[in-house]
């Protein structure tokens, strides 16, 4: 689902504008905290440095769709349940489980490096800068749909589509960063 | 409709980006700060990503 409830629906502008402005303060609280666990995990761990390359290639082959098999990922969704929370809870226990990443569906390879960077024992304030990277990329597609619901007042079909389809276009960027993140850490002198 | 050809645009579009950000990548080895813009570029792309509906 592209665009959960908290957009729109049976609330008025106003509760629409605090839900989602809560939305994605959320969905950046959830990459703030999944950066400090692992932090605190790499602080432990101290995983190769080397292992970054390593799992932004294996990353970039998944990315091209190049296998016909899928990521290891969560089949946990954000229960419909939880709309009894009111918009405001809703959409604030919404955007800390999407900006967390790990609870539902893979968001995409590249989280993985995301992941396994946090595991190096980088600096807190490094792994936060890559956190909110992730939270503002999360919450970007919400916003430019809720704008669009905004002026027409309905169900934004037509800007749903074009952000899937968009974001699905973009394949061969995220192959690209990621196969340049394996080059830069892997080639001598990274 | 033509899924498949489709298909094999996309990976083959993916395979050539994915080449050159190897070569490029190669390239900007032992630059800190390059290497630091790319993590930060992949976790915005990860999360636009994340939103698709494919």
């Amino acid at each position: 689902v592209i665009a959960p409830p908290p957009v729109w629906g049976l609330l008025s502008r106003r509760q629409s504008a605090v839900a989602l402005a809560v939305y994605t303060l959320a969905v950046v609280a959830g990459a703030l905290a999944l950066a400090a666990v692992l932090d605190a995990a790499g602080h432990a761990l101290r995983a190769p440095w080397a292992g970054v390359g390593a799992v932004a290639l294996v990353a970039a082959i998944f990315a091209a769709e190049a296998l016909p098999v899928q990521l290891p990922q969560s089949r946990w969704r954000v229960p419909r349940e939880w709309g009894r929370l009111g918009p405001v809870g809703y959409a604030a226990a919404f955007g800390s489980a999407l900006g967390l990443g790990v609870l539902t569906a893979l968001p995409s390879p590249g989280f993985y490096v995301i992941l396994y960077y946090g595991l190096t024992g980088a600096s807190l304030v490094s792994i936060w800068i890559v956190a909110i990277a992730f939270a503002v990329g999360r919450a970007l597609p919400m916003l430019a749909i809720a704008a669009a619901t905004r002026r027409s007042g309905e169900y934004p079909a037509g800007p749903v589509e074009l952000v899937a389809r968009t974001l699905t276009a973009a394949s061969p960027l995220e192959v690209l960063l990621l196969a340049a993140v394996a080059g830069a850490v892997l080639a001598p002198g990274g | 409709m033509s899924t498949v050809p489709a298909r094999s645009a996309g990976v083959g579009a993916s395979v050539v980006a994915g080449a050159a950000g190897l070569v490029a990548g190669t390239a900007a080895a032992g630059r800190g700060p390059a290497l630091a813009a790319l993590l930060v570029a992949i976790g915005a792309v990860s999360g636009l990503r994340a939103e698709r509906t494919d």
